[in-house]
């Protein structure tokens, strides 16, 4: 028998991905869409002998043409027209939740109705039929269980009944209250129509979407031959509101589908007691800072096993740099080998860990649906950067590690929000800055000092943060692109912790394949530079370039040791105490920076080092330029991928050195007149 | 009415919808179009506007909500 392909419709929230996973185990496969930042799922599964391929589609309010993932959801569905469309409906909320199946009628192609959370509309006290719901729309309606190993039993012998490509829904029901609403247009439109289907999509469906004023639809329809076009246009042309009038309509329809079928107790409009202080102007955002403190502090020990391994590789750098030379083999290659490109992967993998913790830890969050509490707590600060509640994740999330939230910064709306979020969120730096910050100012200013020294920092940074909206929202942002929030706040779900744990890995493996290769670059080119013959760093290139450019950088209120470090924090935020270290225990810098880590008397050393070095304007103007200093490749390289745009990040990276540099500048002649 | 000038506990209609065409799709889409029954649940300041409407609990910028005319119930 040939292989059968369905594709999974429904709202976010209606548990597609728990099915999903339940039915493919672990024959998935996760990509991307092309050309999109939207994640595609496919899996595939064999029952009696028969293959199925299963498309997990992204999870949207309806098929308008609004965003990227609708957009991706309705070229799936006319490009490859699966053989069945499972639409994934929530029983608990089942009104608003069947809206995805109003819009998709007028699609042809086979579909079944998937009442989905059974268990919960049932303690709802909701009684719903689903064979009169079958009668009334002409396709199977299974009550289903997602979480539940029976419900499959039905599912599958749906999929083996011989009936499937007759499972047509019925859109009269709909269809009659668009002649209603519409009258003459409805007429005139469909006969210009020709009354023939475009592709899957019938002359009603059609007809929604371009009173929708949907771009997408219209031009699909203008490439189609066989259509009156003028008239049509001059049909649309006369109508106004179409959304609120379509949407209506697909409503109405919706209650008269369910009138007669669902019984027993309304759902209760009421708060729960947690909401009720989780949506609280201040109390909210006491806890949900509360939350966010606590998710970080978790994050950071999730990531602790994958951090330790990262930290575990230089280890071998030593004994194999041993065996080579033994074996004969040039110190430069071996040092380059054995140091910059370990050092590299030890990064890497130690950047993983961040990577891995931060984005378990606020997926949990968004899992459980708390995310959404905190992005209504916030969404009026947001406002004020030109943003909406939603982009408070990817800042949150950046907190932890700057890599995750570049990926975070997928929930917005669209692609110029995106860019925004990112330019705005590298603000915040992520964990592994606050190692470096901590020593140096407690090493000059003491504990006292050094607690003011966050303060300004983070005074600093909302001045940063202000300007860069300026800068940035004014090209990025049009009118049109700032959208409020419009958003859920689902019911709190127990976490899903096995697709967790699958997603937290995915992300880290896609981040660690597109960032090793330029990040062994950059580690290889520091090594050169930094190799002498003679093994004492002062006889480097990067010693005779640093001494060199000194009259410049002192300008800004670094040192060329600094000044290194300042460079190495690109590679990876602790790269800059390694470099230190190097820099002042004359060794070779790689080796230094692979080891920051291990050696606590190495960041004495670096402390004494620098204390006999630096003036206390030169620690607090390293300390800035550093904090502010632009995030590292790693983050760069996810930035690109996500926004798919070279041009831009290079605008953000170049926009983050150059703040950094004046901020340092500004703070070192500062305190120059006080010390 | 405006929705963003009904009280907490008020319960409405929606009577009409304004706006660009993206927003009335996005508004749509959560289920806020004319002739749907909400209650205003809660209204905070500096945050958006809490209804349940269709079985939802949504949250909606102020600003929009002053293009959702209602009539209250
Ligand atoms: N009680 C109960 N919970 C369910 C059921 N199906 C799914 N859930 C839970 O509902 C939540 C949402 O499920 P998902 O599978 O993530 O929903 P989705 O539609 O894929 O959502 P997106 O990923 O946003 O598209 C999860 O916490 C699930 O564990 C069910 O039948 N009963």
């Amino acid at each position: 028998m040939s292989d059968m392909t369905i594709a999974l419709l429904g709202q976010p929230n209606s548990g597609k991905s728990t099915l999903y996973n339940r039915m493919t185990g672990s024959h998935q496969h996760v990509g991307n869409w092309p050309g999109k930042t939207v994640e595609k799922n496919e899996g595939s599964f064999t029952h009696n002998g028969r293959r199925y391929i299963i498309t997990d589609l992204p999870g949207t309010y309806s098929l308008a043409a609004n965003s990227d993932e609708e957009i991706v959801t309705r070229d799936y569905i006319a490009d490859n027209r699966p053989d069945l469309m499972m639409i994934v409906a929530d029983s608990s909320q089942l009104e608003r939740s069947l809206f995805m199946l109003a819009d998709y009628a007028g699609i042809h192609l086979p579909c079944v109705l998937i009442l989905n959370l059974m268990d919960v509309s049932r303690t709802q006290g909701k009684l719903i039929d689903t064979d009169g719901l079958s009668k009334k729309l002409g396709i199977p309606v299974l009550p289903f269980v997602a979480s539940d190993p029976a419900s499959y039993n039905a599912l599958y012998k749906l999929l083996e009944s011989g009936d499937i490509p007759e499972w047509m829904l019925d859109t009269s029901g709909l269809e009659q209250n668009i002649r209603e609403k519409f009258g003459e247009s409805y007429t005139a439109a469909c006969e210009a129509l020709s009354g023939e289907d475009v592709d899957v999509y019938s002359p009603m469906w059609l007809f929604t979407k371009l009173a929708e004023g949907d771009e997408v639809a219209y031009e699909a329809v203008v490439q189609t031959k066989g259509i009156d076009h003028a008239r049509l246009r001059d049909v649309m042309d006369s109508i106004e509101n179409g959304a609120p009038k379509t949407g209506s309509c697909k409503y109405a329809w919706i209650d008269s589908l369910l009138e007669g079928c669902v019984g027993g107790a309304k759902s209760s409009a009421a708060l729960s007691g947690f909401d009720k202080f989780a949506t609280s102007g201040v109390g909210g955002k006491i806890l949900a800072v509360a939350v966010i403190f606590g998710a970080l502090l978790f994050s950071l020990f999730a990531g602790l096993p994958i951090m330790a391994v990262g930290d575990l590789i230089p280890g071998a750098g030593e004994p194999l740099s041993e065996m080579l030379l033994e074996a004969g083999a040039s110190p430069f290659l071996v040092s380059l080998l054995c140091e910059g490109i370990l050092t590299a992967v030890s990064f890497t993998v130690s950047m993983c860990g961040y990577i891995f913790g931060a984005t378990f830890v606020f997926g949990l969050l968004e899992d459980v649906g708390y995310m959404a509490r905190i992005s209504y707590c916030f969404d009026g600060i947001m406002q004020k950067l030109g943003l909406h509640g939603k982009a408070v994740m990817p800042f949150l999330v950046n907190f932890g590690c700057n890599v995750s939230g570049c990926s975070s910064s997928r929930v917005l709306d669209n692609w110029s929000q995106r860019v925004t979020t990112v330019a705005l969120a590298f603000v915040i730096p992520c964990g592994a800055t606050w190692g470096v910050v901590g020593m140096i100012s407690t090493a000059f200013f003491g504990t006292g000092g050094a607690m003011l020294i966050v303060l300004a920092l983070f005074a600093v940074s909302v001045l940063h943060l202000y300007f860069t909206s300026k800068i940035f929202g004014r090209r990025l942002l049009t009118k049109s692109d700032r959208t409020g929030l419009i958003m859920e706040l689902p019911p709190y779900h127990k976490p899903k912790w096995g697709s967790l744990f699958s997603f937290s890995v995915v992300r880290m493996v896609n981040a660690f394949r597109r960032a090793i290769g330029i990040v062994v670059l950059i580690s290889v080119v520091l090594c050169i530079l930094s190799y002498s013959k003679s093994g004492n760093f002062s006889d480097s290139i990067l010693y005779k370039f640093g001494n060199a450019i000194e009259p410049v950088t002192i300008y800004f209120g670094l040192r060329w040791q600094t000044f290194v470090a300042w460079i190495a924090s690109w590679m990876g935020k602790e790269g800059a105490l390694g470099a230190l270290a190097a820099v002042f225990s004359d060794s070779s810098v790689m080796s230094a920076v692979s080891q920051m880590n291990v050696a606590e008397a190495d960041s004495d050393a670096v402390r004494e080092g620098l204390t006999e070095v630096l003036t206390k304007p030169q620690a607090l103007a390293f300390i800035f330029a550093y904090y502010f200093n632009m995030p590292c490749i790693m983050s760069l390289s996810a930035a690109i991928h996500e926004t798919h745009s070279v041009k831009w990040v290079l605008r953000i990276a170049i926009h983050y050195t150059v703040m950094a540099l004046v901020i340092s500048c500004l703070v070192y002649h500062l305190a120059d007149l006080v010390w | 009415m405006k929705l963003s000038e009904m009280k907490v506990g008020e319960k409405g209609r929606i009577t009409a919808v304004a706006g660009t065409a993206a927003f009335q799709r996005r508004i749509t889409a959560v289920g806020i179009t004319p002739g749907s029954v909400f209650e205003i649940i809660r209204r905070e300041p500096n945050c958006p506007l809490l209804v349940y409407i269709r079985n939802t609990m949504l949250a909606v910028n102020a600003d929009d909500c002053s293009r959702i005319e209602t009539e209250a119930l």
